[in-house]
């Protein structure tokens, strides 16, 4: 079966470029376009392809707008944005909301069609220059440094940079007392207690965690 | 009974012809038990429906029909998949195929006697002997279809034969004559409101005033013909008069408006899969690149189009497609190359009987010999082209002949004849490229948006809330650029007088407030043609550089750190993430960019406060934000700082606060001399909310925002 793939954007020439690629690649199907968000919306809804990829500045509705909307519409289709965004937020948010891909305008072709084969295939995809943003969220997400409040998690950060009590409740805007009793928290959470220095050599072997 | 059935059933979709919205229910009905005999009817009026969204399938529908047809062996139900398949072909571009199977049709008319159908056989085998040049062979179709019509009193074969004969006059550049039959098809169609007659007659009528010089009249046609064509659903309709209207602008020098209009014409063609109109974009598209002077990029598209006309046999789209190369290797000085190509269309041409081509191709081998020095065969050229065009009236081909003669005879040192022809030439000119046109072309382009945003409020119900919403945003952003224009002007001319003379507080707060405002949606702009104007033609260069294999590691490295660069820019100029996010998402990403890229340490306690201000009020104390965590980075000596935002039920009490070396002067007078402070102060003042900054302890500042929220 091919894949099935529609594409926003109100640039023409861009569009034209992602559909000239799209027909032209064996395997895809493509099913039409959109040159602004309500257009595209409309199309969406009536082609329900399996993959649509839109641009987030758009006339009327942006990119991520009509994903939205089409989510919780409950539709089948997948999303990619392709955009010429390269924030971090705008990456997490879009992977937050439920869609499938964050490419940006500059990929190579080969980029696009990976990102296509990838989605179809259930699995999420980010432009290659930006999975560093990913990579470091999902080592946080996954270490011991989850189980810490945000208050904790700052007071290690500042001890790995070698700050002493002091100068930590003055950085934190906080009484030396609550830092002490948040620093014997983390070490339990750690299981840091009773050894020397624990936590500033824990919290250096784990610098770059703690960036 | 049978067939009285289907009599019935050929009675209607002749009276109604069948539309997009009934395939649905044609399909249904083929899920339910029926006859041979019905089911072939019913796939017949399928592919009737279809052959203009989706030949392939029109084909598909109808070859099924025949089998079911000649299983059974019914005359009728063989006539009219014939006929069908017929029409498919044609609409597939494979016009033999076509001309084959309606000469089967015909037989099997005559022996019918069904006078109808063989009217609509032939209009359609003339159809396709016109696609391929043959003209002599459509002409007799089109005279048979109009008798047999004309007898039989059978209106829609009258329309259909007079669009064919006015297609043929139209090739001998007769006008007149092509446009009273045009006029006729009009008639009938309006009178029986039949849509897609309609259609094509007004692109039909946007062509001859084209011919004709009456550019404006043209237009008009054409958006009146892609105006029916949308509101059917016609995607082959949309395609032709997209491309006739590109082709208008392209002529007016409009490259831009001609672009977008070729690529939407493009689009439909895609979608289904119509060869002979793609063929025509690519020509197209190719043409305004060879006026771009991107000469190779342009050869490229020629070919795409010559390859289509060639499998095709569309001899007057190669004979377009050779010139328009002739044209381009004139521009690259390759004299040989650029006669051959013009030898070639001028012969497909004088085959075709094509008057406006043969002067025009003419004209072209004119110009040409008259560069390479050969003035008395140019001259031999140019008359012949003269004849011609004043023969056929055409206003393009006279301006353009009048001026290639006036240049020839001045080098041949005739100056008075070259005087009298320039004078000819400049009286054509006036007509052509009047100035007015852009002006009229901008008004009727706004009236067919506006007419059709109308159809669409009235078509859609449920639409209406998103379509008053982003006309409302339409209206506001229009309302802006005029303000902006406005104010700018109207402040930068008495803004100094205005201020020395009302020393009146709340009109200058009304002033500051304004220039900010001002200010504000200026970079907004700025940054939108930065971001995505700039941003987005750095990367069309890119990929044209490699097409065109002139990519090397440093070109790539200075179109990426250039893209970067406008990225960082238009980031500073306005926050993109605030309007698509919301403004908690805005503030934490501004906080999240001063940790990576500086050494201050930044805590936040924030509530989330989306959808309680006003978006002016957003702008305003994120700017606020922004520019005191600014301070705080450039002259505070800070190593911490920490944001809050708390949500009270009436206000917003945002506190930022550092830890560095605190102001060694009196509030009062900070505010009176720093510029950043000072327009905190009239943000936060405009919103009726309250700005303090208080020494922090033990050392540092503090800043508190009390914002109310939005009633």
């Amino acid at each position: 079966m091919a894949i099935r793939i529609f594409n926003a954007d109100d640039h023409p020439m861009l569009r034209k470029g992602i559909t000239d690629l799209l027909v032209e690649t064996e395997g895809i199907d493509w099913v039409g376009s959109a040159e602004n968000g309500k257009e595209a919306l409309e199309k969406i809804r009536a082609l329900q392809p399996d993959i649509a990829i839109l641009d987030i500045e758009m006339p009327h509705f942006s990119g991520l707008e009509v994903a939205q909307i089409l989510l919780n519409e409950g539709i089948k289709t997948n999303f990619v944005l392709l955009t010429l965004f390269k924030d971090e937020i705008f990456l997490t948010h879009a992977l937050h909301m439920g869609m499938k891909g964050y490419l940006l305008k500059e990929s190579s072709e080969k980029e696009i069609l990976d990102c296509i084969r990838s989605v179809h295939k259930g699995q999420s995809y980010v432009n290659a220059s930006l999975t560093h943003f990913m990579i470091h969220q999902k080592q946080i997400k996954n270490s011991i440094l989850s189980t810490l409040s945000d208050h904790e998690l700052n007071i290690l950060k500042l001890i790995a940079r070698q700050k002493n009590m002091d100068e930590i409740a003055e950085m934190l805007f906080i009484s030396p007392k609550t830092v002490s009793n948040h620093r014997s928290n983390i070490s339990k959470k750690l299981e840091l207690v009773g050894e020397q220095n624990g936590l500033l050599k824990w919290a250096i072997e784990h610098k770059e965690l703690l960036k | 009974m049978k067939y009285r059935i289907l009599l019935l059933v050929l009675f209607f979709f002749v009276t109604f012809p069948a539309h997009s919205d009934n395939i649905d229910s044609l399909k249904n009905l083929l899920k339910t038990p029926v006859s041979d005999v019905n089911r072939a009817s019913v796939l017949n009026q399928l592919a009737e429906a279809s052959y203009y969204n989706n030949a392939a399938a029109a084909r598909d529908y109808a070859q099924e029909a025949l089998g079911l047809a000649n299983k059974i062996n019914d005359n009728n139900g063989q006539l009219e998949s014939h006929f069908q398949l017929a029409t498919a072909y044609y609409f597939l571009s494979l016009y033999k195929n076509a001309i084959q199977t309606a000469q089967h049709c015909l037989a099997l008319c005559a022996h019918l006697g069904n006078t109808k159908r063989e009217a609509d056989v032939y209009y359609v085998k003339g159809r396709a002997h016109f696609a391929i040049g043959e003209i002599k062979e459509a002409e007799a179709c089109y005279e048979i279809c109009k008798n047999i019509s004309e007898k039989a009193h059978y209106r829609e074969g009258i329309g259909k034969a007079a669009k064919g004969i006015g297609d043929i006059f139209d090739t001998k550049g007769d006008f007149t004559k092509a446009l009273e039959n045009y006029d006729l098809h009009l008639k009938i169609s309006l009178e029986d409101n039949y849509k897609i007659g309609q259609m094509v007659s007004y692109n039909d009528h946007g062509r001859i005033c084209e011919y004709t010089g009456k550019t404006d009249e043209g237009l008009k046609n054409y958006l009146q013909s892609l105006k029916i064509a949308e509101e059917i659903g016609n995607f082959y309709g949309v395609g032709a008069a997209s491309n006739n209207i590109s082709i208008l602008y392209s002529v007016q020098k409009d490259y831009k408006k001609a672009l977008e209009y070729t690529f939407k014409s493009l689009e439909n063609n895609q979608k289904i899969n119509n060869l002979k109109g793609m063929a025509y974009n690519y020509h197209d598209i190719a043409h305004v690149m060879k006026n771009n002077n991107s000469l190779d990029t342009a050869l490229i598209y020629y070919q795409k189009a010559l390859d289509i006309r060639t499998t095709l046999g569309d001899k007057r789209g190669l004979s377009f497609t050779y010139f328009g190369m002739g044209d381009l290797y004139k521009k690259k000085k390759d004299w040989l190359k650029a006669r051959q190509y013009h030898e070639k269309s001028l012969a497909i041409r004088e085959g075709l009987g094509y008057k406006m081509g043969i002067s025009a191709s003419c004209t072209a081998l004119g110009t040409l010999l008259m560069e390479s020095g050969d003035y008395p065969t140019a001259l031999l050229y140019l008359k012949k082209a003269l004849q011609i065009a004043q023969e056929v009236k055409g206003t393009e081909e006279l301006y353009l002949t009048y001026k290639s003669l006036a240049l020839c005879h001045e080098k041949m040192g005739d100056f008075r004849n070259a005087f009298s022809f320039q004078t000819l030439a400049l009286s054509y000119q006036d007509s052509l490229f009047n100035t007015d046109h852009n002006k009229q072309f901008a008004q009727m382009q706004t009236q067919y948006e506006t007419e059709k945003k109308e159809k669409q409020i009235l078509k859609q119900d449920n639409d209406i809330l998103a379509l008053e919403q982003s006309k409302s945003r339409m209206t506001s952003q229009r309302n802006f650029v005029l303000g902006g224009l406005l104010a700018s002007g109207i402040l930068g001319f008495f803004g100094f007088q205005f201020y020395k003379m009302k020393k009146d507080r709340n009109d200058k707060m009304a002033f500051a407030e304004a220039l900010i405002y001002a200010q504000e949606e200026e970079r907004k702009r700025i940054a939108r043609d930065l971001h995505d104007g700039v941003g987005q033609s750095l990367l069309l260069i890119r990929k044209q550089m490699e097409t065109t294999h002139e990519t090397t590691l440093d070109n790539q490295r200075m179109i990426t750190e250039t893209l970067e660069e406008v990225r960082s820019i238009s980031r500073d100029l306005h926050p993109f993430q605030l309007e698509k996010l919301g403004l908690t998402a805005a503030i934490n990403e501004v906080i999240h960019k001063i940790e990576h890229s500086t050494e201050l340490f930044i805590t936040k306690e924030m509530d989330n406060i989306d959808g309680m201000l006003s978006d002016k009020a957003q702008i305003h104390v994120f700017r606020t934000i922004q520019e005191a965590l600014n301070n705080v980075m450039k002259h505070s000596e800070a190593t911490a700082a920490k944001v809050s935002i708390k949500s009270l039920p009436n206000e917003i009490i945002i506190t930022v606060q550092d830890n560095g070396k605190g102001f060694d002067l009196e509030w009062a007078v900070v505010k009176s001399k720093s510029l950043g402070l000072r327009t905190m102060n009239e943000r936060i003042a405009s919103l009726g909310g309250k700005l303090k900054i208080t020494p922090n302890q033990p050392k540092g500042t503090i800043i508190e925002l009390n914002i109310p929220k939005k009633t």
